[in-house]
């Protein structure tokens, strides 16, 4: 019997079953939180976002956007970035690059991201309830990007922010793709002495660069 | 070992890890109930959790094929170990395979319940633990002290004399310098390493991913940057579907640390599958059942199998407060630990852990999954028990039985009764500072006060009165 086989049967005996008795439906999920009200989203996870520990800045047209990184880049003091892959981001290469700014793709060298001063994602989605960004790494790279440089900076359309985490979940592709990161604030720690410090292996400093929705045409 | 009685008084006699523990403790209780007062639904959610785990466990052959099954139609290599040995034998062949000898570690309780580090390092394999918390304990030689806040016996200071002898940091070094100093010395490692290792929060049998919640980020450092990543999780963490989730994350953070949610969650399905994604090219997935499908038998034990290791019975426990985690000399410690260490562990070497409890019932109260510790304590009392009535069949208790037909004498008649407590006042007063010096009252007296009787009885007073 191979291994798989003996713990399986270890599972039956216990439980007193045979293999292919037959399955109920587990319990209905139910709504374990309401939804927002739509006028309510943007407020809200950027009041969250804040509460967690990371900024919000609104965006009211997608040609402020260069000027709004280009600024947030001078205040951190940054002169590198690793950019990610999707377009929006990639866009911006050439007017960083003009202004000072050296541009990493995501999948230089590792030395060479971990030395970088900042990231540069968007998120596929924002979940208002938890001020939650959600990373889809099979659009785009943004896994190392959003992780290792001490500040993130990630661009998030308002029309994809959703109300709740049950929202969310059920937004997700199918097939789920290899890797999701659900990012609420920056990395923090509390282990000594219950001191949080923010920046222990991730960034600490997030900010969130929402994109007003009736304004991008 | 499992002595807590001895442990319990060495944690008594420590008066710095009593006020951090205190410290500790009441700080992710309050927050704990600070976000709970934003949760209205939370009963209702604590029932459906509790409904989703039992239904996963009375079916667990069957989710656990499922979840193999696609987590390997995913690309993931799935390991089946019986035992902790069977375990660290099979990540210690994957490391082997993986050509590397620099292992990094996310925070997990399931490899420090089968001593895994050890086994890699016997194997010539350096695994070092990256959650700063873990790193601490690991640099001191010492076992976790609380299942979410592992280092939270020791105070900044004990740390900073560590960090001075193991990596030169100043010695009156604040927290964040501390913590910036620990990231340097990671990254390094997390660069170098050629294998990551995790535990993991929940299986999700209908997708066949894994989820790991954390808030520093070295959980998803460990899980991107070496190029092979294994997980070793026990066999009860898996779930039925992805929309489950959403419960457990309502649940887990708040209990555990009073988060409406921690800071990064990884939903990781499978390993990379083209060249240009970033993660690992392999994953291993170790299911673990180490005693688990024991614990299963009786509906009974079966319910501590929906532990999601939030840490909140910890908190709340008032021994725990009081002793913190070493005393528990196991892996596990507090209220869930004193249940299922016996259980993993065997009866035998954790026999005193069921009695370290009141049963007062905190834990019960604050469980997410609404695990009734106490009863689960009280059922393992009556086994540590029934194990040692052979012994006590050979030898009744004489002294008892005689102690108890003098009690039924005096109890009998109204002359009898007032003539024994005043016996008995005399006695206290007379008596009392030597009596509690001798067995076998000195036994009890370790830990407890002998109250005084009051100078007149009750009957004295109200004759008076009347
Ligand atoms: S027994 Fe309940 S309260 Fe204790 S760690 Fe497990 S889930 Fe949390």
């Amino acid at each position: 019997m191979s291994d798989r086989e003996k713990i399986l049967a270890a599972v039956r005996e216990a439980l007193g079953t045979k293999e292919g008795a037959p399955v109920p439906q587990p319990p209905p999920p139910v709504t374990i939180s309401l939804p927002l009200q739509s006028t309510e989203l943007v407020a809200h996870f950027a009041q969250r976002v804040v509460a967690v520990g990371g900024r919000v800045q609104r965006l009211a047209a997608i040609t402020d956007l260069l000027g709004a990184v280009l600024a947030t880049l001078h205040a951190a003091n940054a002169h590198s970035v690793v950019l990610s892959d999707a377009p929006i981001v990639q866009a911006m290469r050439q007017p960083l690059t003009e202004n000072g700014i050296t541009c990493l793709r995501s999948d230089a060298e590792l030395n060479h991201l971990l030395a970088a001063d900042a990231g540069i994602t968007t998120a596929q989605y924002g979940i208002a309830e938890t001020g939650t960004l959600i990373l889809d790494a099979g659009r785009e790279r943004s896994r190392l990007a959003s992780l290792l440089p001490p500040l993130h900076l990630c661009l998030l359309p308002e029309s994809q922010l959703l109300s709740t985490l049950g929202e969310a979940l059920r937004a997700l592709p199918h097939p789920l793709p290899y890797a999701i990161t659900f990012v609420s604030g920056p990395s923090r720690t509390a282990d000594i002495e219950l001191q949080l410090v923010v920046g222990v292996h991730g960034p600490k400093d997030l900010c969130v660069l929402l994109i007003e929705s009736q304004k991008q045409h | 070992m499992e002595n807590f009685a001895a442990n319990a008084l060495a944690a008594l006699a420590n008066p710095i890890q009593r006020e951090a523990l205190h410290k500790a403790t009441t700080t992710f209780a309050e927050r704990r109930l600070g976000v709970l007062l934003r949760a209205p639904n939370w009963q209702d959610w604590r029932t459906h959790a509790r409904a989703i785990k039992d239904h996963t466990l009375e079916h667990l052959d069957y989710y656990l094929q499922q979840f193999a099954n696609n987590a390997a139609a995913r690309g993931c290599v799935v390991h089946w170990a019986a035992t902790g040995d069977d375990a660290n034998r099979i990540v210690t062949e994957i490391t082997k395979a993986a050509n590397t000898t620099a292992a990094v570690k996310s925070k997990s309780m399931t490899t420090e319940e089968i001593h895994l580090n050890e086994a890699l390092a016997k194997a010539g394999v350096d695994a070092v633990e990256t959650d700063l918390g873990e790193w601490i304990i690991q640099l001191a030689g010492e076992v976790p002290f609380h299942i979410v806040v592992p280092a939270i016996h020791k105070t900044r200071a004990q740390i900073g004399q560590l960090l001075h002898e193991k990596i030169g940091v100043a010695k009156d070094a604040s927290a964040a310098e501390l913590t910036a100093a620990a990231r340097v010395v990671l990254r390094e490692k997390f660069a170098a390493a050629g294998i990551g290792i995790s535990g993991g929060n929940f299986l999700i049998a209908e997708t066949g991913s894994l989820l790991i919640l954390e808030n520093e980020g070295n959980a998803r450092l460990c899980t991107s940057l070496p190029r092979v990543h294994v997980a070793v999780v026990g066999i009860e963490k898996v779930i039925p579907r992805n929309a489950d989730l959403d419960v457990f994350l309502k649940l887990l953070p708040r209990s555990g640390t009073g988060q409406d949610l921690t800071t990064y969650q990884s939903l990781l399905t499978g390993p990379k599958t083209a060249a240009s994604h970033e993660g690992p090219a392999e994953i291993h997935i170790v299911l673990l059942d180490n005693g688990r499908t024991r614990m299963l038998r009786e509906p009974k034990t079966r319910q501590a199998l929906a532990c999601i290791r939030c840490g909140a019975c910890l908190n709340a426990c008032p021994v725990y407060q009081q002793v913190g985690g070493h005393a528990y000399g196991s892996v596990y410690p507090g209220p869930i630990g004193a249940v299922i260490t016996p259980q993993l562990v065997s009866l035998k070497r954790g026999k005193q852990l069921p009695f370290a409890s009141t049963l007062c019932g905190a834990c019960r109260e604050v469980c997410p999954v609404k695990i009734d510790i106490p009863e689960l304590l009280l059922h393992l009392r009556g086994e540590v028990l029934v194990g040692n009535q052979a012994a006590k069949a050979a030898a009744p208790d004489r002294l008892q039985a005689l102690g108890f037909s003098i009690w039924a004498f005096f109890m009998r008649g109204k002359r009898r009764y007032a003539f024994a407590t005043t016996l008995a006042r005399c006695c206290d007063r007379m008596f009392s500072p030597l009596l509690r010096h001798l067995p076998p009252l000195s036994g009890w007296h370790k830990g407890r006060e002998l109250p005084r009787l009051a100078k007149r009885s009750f009957r004295a007073q109200w004759r008076k009165q009347g």
